[in-house]
Order: structure tokens, then sequence, then C-alpha cells
């Protein structure tokens, strides 16, 4: 359990068992990512993870390291049809922006959604949710509510029981900001 | 440390075995991010739900983890196939060590 006077980004995302991956691996691959995502611009990237200086509308550092510990250096494919992942394109509220996800897989023994992460690129800290499915789930879907405290593409990264990674992500309008930064 | 309140769950009125149902389940909670300050000016200590865990008949079915960026009043909806009755439960912990529980019976009734 995280202790209340930690750091917030580390006690911001519990996914464990990060590989000890360099700053610099994660950063050739985050760079991919981010292209993909599109959400950020090559150059100002780098930056962010170098100096831990964010600007306008790249993604945050703390969002890199989260992204970091649930990929750990593995490929995510980007295209995947397999994710629905519906939230609304405009959210005049950005307290609470309610998101369903469904990922399209048979929930056997030896094909299965093991996970489900929810991260936000530009919120004073990344991690939103992770959801953990089981044998007994027989469907890989989930509902829930988010904050988001500007406009930004949220990011779900699903990890099959086979260790593939797949992600999804949507751009949500954000009139009014959540997350208390008001 | 106030306690923390009875959380929520809601299953479908009928049940057939085989079933894949979404639980729904939530709890009160504000979800501090420890961004905000009060209205002297300090900082407001963060403290969210960061774990949620859903058993079935003792078997852990369904775990959720949260940040900051989950929404005060956390809710969530979640899918268990049921092939037999049992009890579920749904346990709620956040940053403070707060733990709080409710559980059902799930009959199998369709």
């Amino acid at each position: 359990m995280p202790k209340r006077g930690s750091p917030p980004q580390s006690a911001d995302t519990p996914v464990s068992g990060g590989a000890p991956g360099t700053r610099r691996r994660f950063m050739l691959g985050g760079l991919a990512a981010a292209a993909s995502y599109g959400l950020g611009g090559g150059v100002g990237y780098v930056s962010a993870g170098g100096s831990g200086v964010a600007t306008a509308d790249q993604p945050t550092p703390w969002f890199h390291d989260a992204f970091e510990k649930v990929t750990r250096g593995r490929p995510v494919e980007t295209k995947s049809k397999l994710v629905k992942f519906d939230i609304p394109g405009l959210a005049e509220n950005g307290n609470m922006v309610p998101y369903s996800l469904l990922v399209d897989s048979p929930m056997t023994d030896v094909d299965n959604v093991r996970s489900i992460t929810v991260l936000s690129p530009l919120n004073p800290q990344a991690f939103i949710a992770s959801f953990e499915f089981s044998k007994a789930s027989g469907v890989a879907r989930v509902q829930g509510r988010l904050r988001l405290a500007k406009t930004q593409d949220v990011l779900v990264i699903v990890e099959f029981g086979n260790g593939q990674l797949v992600s999804a992500s949507r751009r949500v309008e954000v009139h009014v900001g959540g997350c208390g930064t008001g | 440390m106030s306690n923390l309140t009875k959380p929520r769950i809601k299953l479908p009125d009928t049940i057939k075995s085989g079933d894949v149902i979404d639980v729904h389940a939530g709890i009160t909670h504000v979800m501090e991010t420890g961004n905000r300050r009060d209205s002297e000016g300090r900082p407001i200590p963060r403290n969210v739900v960061n774990s949620v865990v859903a058993t079935f008949s003792d078997e852990v079915v369904f775990t959720a983890k949260f940040g900051s960026g989950t929404a005060a009043n956390p809710i969530i909806v979640f899918p268990m196939r049921v092939l037999a009755p049992g009890r579920l439960e749904i346990t709620w912990m956040d940053e403070e060590g707060r733990l709080t529980s409710d559980a059902v019976n799930v009959l199998v009734n369709g």
C-alpha cells in the first residue's frame, strides 16, 4: 500500500515489476508511440524525457514513466481493431467523464485479456485506472468515470495473457478542467 | 480518520447459469488529488481509493486500481460469468488504509 508521504509519481502508478529499462530505450520506443498516438511533436518530446519540463500539449514526463511501467519496453500495437474505447468527444466538465472499454477476446485459458490500463498524457498525474480480469470474467469489458484537467488524447493499453500489448486513444475536448487544478 | 461509507453493489434482476453479468459497484469518496488547497491556502493531502477487489465464492474475479485520474465517487461496471450461486464480495481501500466492503448473494434464478 502506498504511504501518503511518498512521491506522487511512484504512488500514482501501482503497476509493478518494471524491468530496469533504460531511459534511452524508453525514449526511442516512446517516440514512436507518441508519434502514432498523435500525442506530441517529435523534437519537443525528447526534452520532456530529459529535463522534466513539459510544455503545452506534450505528454508529461510522468505519463512517460507510467507508460513505461505498463509496457516495459515491449512493442505496442496501436492500430489494433480489437479495442473499443467509448468516451465522449466533448466534456463540458472534466471532473467526471464516463468511459467504457470492450476488448474483442474469447477470454479462454489460452487467449484472454489480462489487464487494461487507462492513462492521461496531460493530467497532473497520469494514472487513471487499471483493471485485471480473470477466468471468471467471461468478457473483457469495463466501465468507469475519469477526470481530465484539459483537452487531451486519453490512452488505454491492453495487455493480453500472452504479453501482447495493444492500445487505443480518444481525444476529449474539455471545457472546464477537473483534477482540482483550476 | 473517519470510516469509508458502505459501498454499493447492483446485480441484474434475473441471472441464468452461464450468463456473463455486469456488476455495478460504487462508493462515495472524494478522491482527493493532492492538487487542491483549502481556504487557508494549505495543500489538501492526496487520498484516493486506490484498490478494489471483487471475489466470488472466495475467488478473485476482478480487481481495479485507481489513481487520482479516476473521478470522485468512483463507480465500476465489470463482467462476471455466473455458473452457480455464490457470494460476491467487493472490498475498497484508500491510500489512508481505510477498508470497506459489501457482499451480496448471487442467485441463479432465470
